[in-house]
C-alpha cells in the first residue's frame, strides 16, 4: 500500500480551495445522479485520482482527471432520466408482484389443492 | 370444501401479513440513519499493537481508516492536529490546535478506504505527552466550506529528545 501525501492545511493556497470547489460540486451532482440508481463510480475513481495527483504535486495531471471526471459526468446526466425511469418501474413491478401474493393464493390455492387432491387419488376406487 | 376453511383462512393471513412486509420492505428508505466512520490503524493496517512513544519530530507510520454510510457519495478529509488533554476534539467542535497535515478522497456510499500515512510528532509545548488527532470533515457544497462531523480518534504518544 502506498503512504499517501498529506496536505498541510496552513497555507492551504488557492489551487486546494479550487480543487475543493470544484470536487464538492462534481459529488454534490454525483449524489443527484446516485439518488436516480446512476452508477457513480466511473467519477468517483477520476475525482480520487485528481486528488491523488493534487497532492503528489502534479496539478497538470490532477487538472486532467477533473476534467475526465466532467465529461464522464455529462456522459452519465444524459442517461440519468431513462435509468431513472428504469428504476422507479422495476420498484413498481416489485411492489405489484409482491402486492398479488394474497390475491393469488386466495384465487389459486383452493383450485391448486382440489387439483392436487383429485390427481393423488386419480387410482382410488370407490366401494359399495 | 375439501381444503378446511380454517386452515385456508390462516394461510391467507400469513400471505397477506408477508405481502405487507414484503411491500414495506421494498418502499423503505434504503439508509435511514446515515453516519460516517474514522478508525485509527497501526502500521501494518491493525487494531491494536499501537505505538506508544515517539523522538521528537520524527515521523510515525499509522494507518487511517474511513466508511462512507451517508447514502450517498461524499467528499471527505481527514485533519491531523496535535493536542493536549484540554484540547482534544468533542462531539460538537473541533481540536482548537492548528492543523498539521490532511488528506483527502472521496467515498461512494458503502465503500471504505484504509490510507497509509506518515505523521510527524513533535511537542509544541514540551510537556512530553502529546495525543495525535485524526478529524474527520466532509464538504458542504451549500455552504462551500468543509464541515466537522464531530467524528475523531486519538492516541497519546510520550514524545521523547534523542
Amino acid at each position: 500500500m502506498l503512504v499517501a501525501t498529506p496536505l498541510v492545511a496552513t497555507n492551504p493556497g488557492p489551487e486546494l480551495d479550487q480543487l475543493d470547489k470544484v470536487v464538492g460540486d462534481l459529488v454534490h451532482k454525483l449524489s443527484e445522479l446516485d439518488a436516480k440508481g446512476v452508477n457513480v463510480t466511473p467519477v468517483l475513481v477520476r475525482l480520487d485520482e485528481a486528488i491523488a495527483a493534487y497532492e503528489r504535486g502534479d496539478i497538470e495531471s490532477a487538472e486532467r482527471a477533473v476534467n475526465e471526471a466532467i465529461s464522464v459526468l455529462s456522459e452519465l446526466e444524459a442517461t440519468a432520466g431513462e435509468v431513472y425511469r428504469l428504476v422507479v418501474l422495476s420498484k413498481g413491478l416489485t411492489i405489484a408482484g409482491v402486492a398479488s401474493i394474497p390475491i393469488l393464493v386466495y384465487q389459486l390455492l383452493p383450485r391448486v389443492y382440489l387439483h392436487l387432491w383429485f390427481k393423488t387419488r386419480r387410482r382410488w376406487l370407490v366401494r359399495r | 370444501m375439501i381444503l378446511d376453511e380454517e386452515v385456508f383462512a390462516v394461510i391467507l393471513a400469513v400471505s397477506i401479513i408477508s405481502s405487507a412486509l414484503g411491500v414495506a420492505l421494498v418502499l423503505k428508505p434504503e439508509n435511514p440513519e446515515p453516519f460516517s466512520a474514522l478508525g485509527l490503524l497501526n502500521e501494518e493496517c491493525k487494531i491494536g499493537d499501537y505505538p506508544k512513544i515517539a523522538i521528537n519530530n520524527s515521523l510515525l507510520r499509522l494507518c487511517i481508516y474511513v466508511a462512507n454510510y451517508m447514502g450517498k457519495p461524499t467528499y471527505y478529509k481527514v485533519v491531523y492536529k496535535l493536542a493536549y488533554n484540554e484540547t482534544l476534539p468533542s462531539k460538537d467542535s473541533p481540536s482548537p490546535e492548528p492543523v498539521v497535515s490532511e488528506w483527502r478522497l472521496v467515498l461512494a456510499h458503502g465503500e471504505n478506504k484504509t490510507v497509509l500515512v506518515d505523521v510527524v510528532v513533535y511537542d509544541p509545548w514540551t510537556r512530553g505527552r502529546v495525543a495525535l488527532v485524526f478529524e474527520l470533515w466532509t464538504y458542504d457544497h451549500a455552504s462551500s466550506s468543509w464541515v466537522y462531523t464531530g467524528v475523531w480518534n486519538h492516541l497519546y504518544i510520550d514524545v521523547v529528545s534523542v
